[in-house]
């Protein structure tokens, strides 16, 4: 029995030390990097002048998993001397909700464009100063003065995306240019269990807004059951509600059309490092009816202890070169105009084709934005979900 | 009713010995365990604002929606359903193996326990991304079906592959106690029964199964727990198609948008309820059968 008993403890034991881990998000994440960065620039003449004495020896930089190439970080040290230490989330919420209880540690953070006016609104972050950030001519002043941030008086544009339809032209000979690939059942029904839709509150039920012909941010009760109930009717013929490794799922063959990020979407077409290999059949497009544009912004926080170095670091990330290598690595698309002649032909192509905005697509896209309504999302969401 | 001041001193001293054992722990309990439930259970009767700001105004908004909206009604019995069949099909796979191991010669039941014990060595999100692995559209089994010219299955996001992660992450916990009360089980008893004219079924029936109750009880507290609040296995195996508490309450906290915490906060305190209720019963079925 005593034996029997010390057996139990130990497997116990073990059991609460194996199941500690959170699950967060998967490994391979939508993020992550192509392999070939052209090499970072040679020169620090553009950043002005630099008090080194008033630089910190390190900065927190608080940041989105896999949305920086390690490799500029450890340039940032060679230059200047000061290592750059980096904490991932998964989520604004996760990072609002640390950043909000104050004394977090962190200098820099990465919200995305409602998350920035939450934090306006909040006052959590540091007023740029923008004669330190000599480098911020290079940005395409299309992308500034958004609403989360009108005068950018916190934010600077980071990195963007588009959110649209991911799908193996192996699978759609003829293309993809509608919504109804994903909500016509009576097309779905031909390769069910091959599709999978975002898992995000905001984003799948707004496709299904999209596909209705309606805005992103609609929140017209009538509207959202019409939407509700093609989510719900899509429901049996998805593969799965995925976030997380779209970009695997789709490079393998196990999705042939997918509701997903662009930059999921050209590390499916491209591979991901040596992690996976991609697949060139993958295809990125914004149907007809609309799809969804966002950014994430780096902003200083109101209490960061080194808010010198954070501008100097800021400004270092805004060098054309700096900007087209990390952008290469993430697969995401770089606000900074002057990085765009830099990145390689391939990428520019994907840029040219409908991964970022375009003549042809930049007229059907939309920001989503929040609002005091908008948490009828979070229950209509709560009601697909439960079905 | 005095004592003599040396008896007296005595228990003075016992008292300090038994204080100064119990605080450490005590002060863990509270510091870790209590405050942090009192943290909750405020926030539970907090209002949510419009950023996903917790607002200090009392409301017992938060438990109102959520016995009375039934898509959270739903979550919860849907939820109790799903930890229930789990925690049956672990008894019903988990008492033949923890018998089976206990009949085994001595020599053999340690290396057989620690087998049980092997997977955890490995963390748990990494042994379900293996399932995915095995039960994916181009996977291990689909693969192996298709070789031999066989139609392939839909087997990965489906409610029976999130069943099978529960089941296969649980099952452990189940086996153990049962092995424990199982072993203190004096297997003369069984004969005895059949001497006195008992099948074998009604001899385990009416002698084997009260006697190992306490172990029954004890591995179904120990799977039903963990499974109600769950949130990996539906996302991984299940394809996040459906909700169960625990993924409720992880969305209502860190993906909602704007994120609830209050409504959140009433949602865990609700299950802890829930938990707490079932803990007493098992509380009292166990002393009961030992009396």
């Amino acid at each position: 029995m005593k034996k029997a008993i010390h057996w139990l403890a130990l497997g116990l034991l073990l059991a609460l030390a194996a199941c500690g881990g959170a699950p967060a998000a998967s490994p391979g994440n939508e993020y992550g990097g192509a392999t070939d960065a052209p090499a970072g620039g040679e020169t620090a003449a553009t950043d002005g002048e630099v008090d080194r004495s008033r630089l910190s020896g390190e900065l927190y930089f608080y940041n989105w998993s896999d949305y920086v190439d390690p490799a500029i970080l450890e340039q940032f040290q060679e230059e200047y001397g000061v290592e750059v230490i980096v904490d991932t989330y998964d989520s604004n919420e996760d990072m609002l909700a640390k950043v909000r209880a104050g004394n977090s540690g962190y200098d820099i953070v990465v919200p995305s464009d409602y998350a920035v006016q939450t934090m306006a609104i909040e006052d959590l972050g540091l007023p740029l100063d923008k004669s330190m950030l000599t480098n911020w001519t290079h940005l395409d002043p299309e992308l500034l003065g958004q609403y989360f941030d009108e005068e950018n008086a916190i934010s600077v544009p980071y990195l963007l995306g588009l959110t649209g339809i991911a799908y193996n032209t192996e699978a759609f000979p003829e293309g993809v240019d509608s919504w109804a690939a994903m909500f016509d059942t009576a097309q779905v029904a031909n390769y069910q269990g091959k599709l999978s839709m975002l898992e995000d509150e905001r984003e799948t039920p707004g496709a299904a807004l999209k596909y209705l012909g309606k805005s992103l941010n609609e929140t017209d009760p009538a509207a959202l059951e019409e939407a509700q109930a093609l989510l719900i009717a899509q429901k049996p013929l998805l593969a799965a509600y995925n976030s997380a490794d779209v970009n695997r799922k789709l490079a393998s063959g196990e999705y042939v059309i997918a509701h997903a990020w662009s930059g999921t979407a050209m590390q499916a077409r491209n591979g991901l490092g040596d992690e996976f290999s991609g697949n060139p059949a993958i295809t990125f497009v914004i149907p007809k009816e609309g799809g969804t544009i966002w950014m994430d912004n780096l902003v200083i926080l109101k209490d960061s202890p080194n808010a010198y170095t954070a501008h100097v670091f800021i400004n270092f990330l805004l060098r054309p070169e700096i900007a087209a290598q990390n952008a290469e690595y993430v697969g995401y698309i770089t606000p900074n105009q002057d990085a765009v002649p830099l990145l390689s032909q391939e990428v520019r192509d994907l840029y040219d084709a409908g991964y970022a905005p375009t003549d042809e697509n930049i007229d059907r896209l939309e920001w989503i934005v929040r609002d005091e309504s908008t948490s009828a999302f979070t229950d209509l969401w709560t009601v697909v979900k439960g079905d | 009713m005095a004592l003599n001041p040396a008896q007296d001193e005595l228990q003075r001293r016992e008292r300090v010995r038994l204080a100064g054992l119990l605080a450490p722990g005590l002060l863990w309990l509270i510091l870790f365990f209590a405050l942090p439930l009192v943290v909750i259970l405020i926030y539970s009767f907090m209002t949510n604002g419009p950023r996903g700001n917790v607002v200090f105004q009392p409301t017992l908004a938060n438990y109102i929606t959520l016995f009375t909206k039934s898509i959270y009604v739903n979550a919860y019995l849907r939820s109790i359903w799903a930890s229930l069949l789990t925690t049956l099909i672990c008894l019903l796979l988990g008492y033949p193996l923890a018998l089976f191991i206990v009949r085994q010669p001595a020599r053999w039941r340690t290396p057989l326990l620690f087998l049980i014990l092997i997977p955890f060595w490995t963390n748990f999100l990494v042994r379900i991304y293996a399932w995915q692995i095995i039960l994916a559209n181009n996977g291990l089994i689909n693969s192996s079906l298709d070789a031999l010219g066989l139609p392939t299955i839909t087997l990965l996001n489906t409610e029976g592959a999130t069943l099978l992660g529960l089941v296969y992450g649980e099952l452990p916990f189940m086996v153990l106690p049962l092995y424990a009360a199982i072993d203190r089980f004096d297997f003369t008893l069984l004969e005895a029964a059949a001497d006195l004219g008992a099948s074998r079924w009604r001899a385990f029936l009416r002698v084997m199964l009260p006697m190992t109750m306490p172990g029954v009880a004890a591995g179904s507290v120990l799977v039903f727990i963990p499974t109600l609040g769950q949130f990996v296995v539906s996302e991984l195996l299940g394809g996040a198609k459906v909700d169960y508490l625990g993924n409720l309450i992880q969305r209502l906290f860190l993906r909602s948008n704007p994120p609830d915490w209050p409504l959140g906060s009433a949602m865990a305190m609700v299950m802890m309820l829930v938990l707490l209720v079932l803990i007493l019963f098992y509380f009292r079925a166990t002393t009961e059968d030992d009396r």
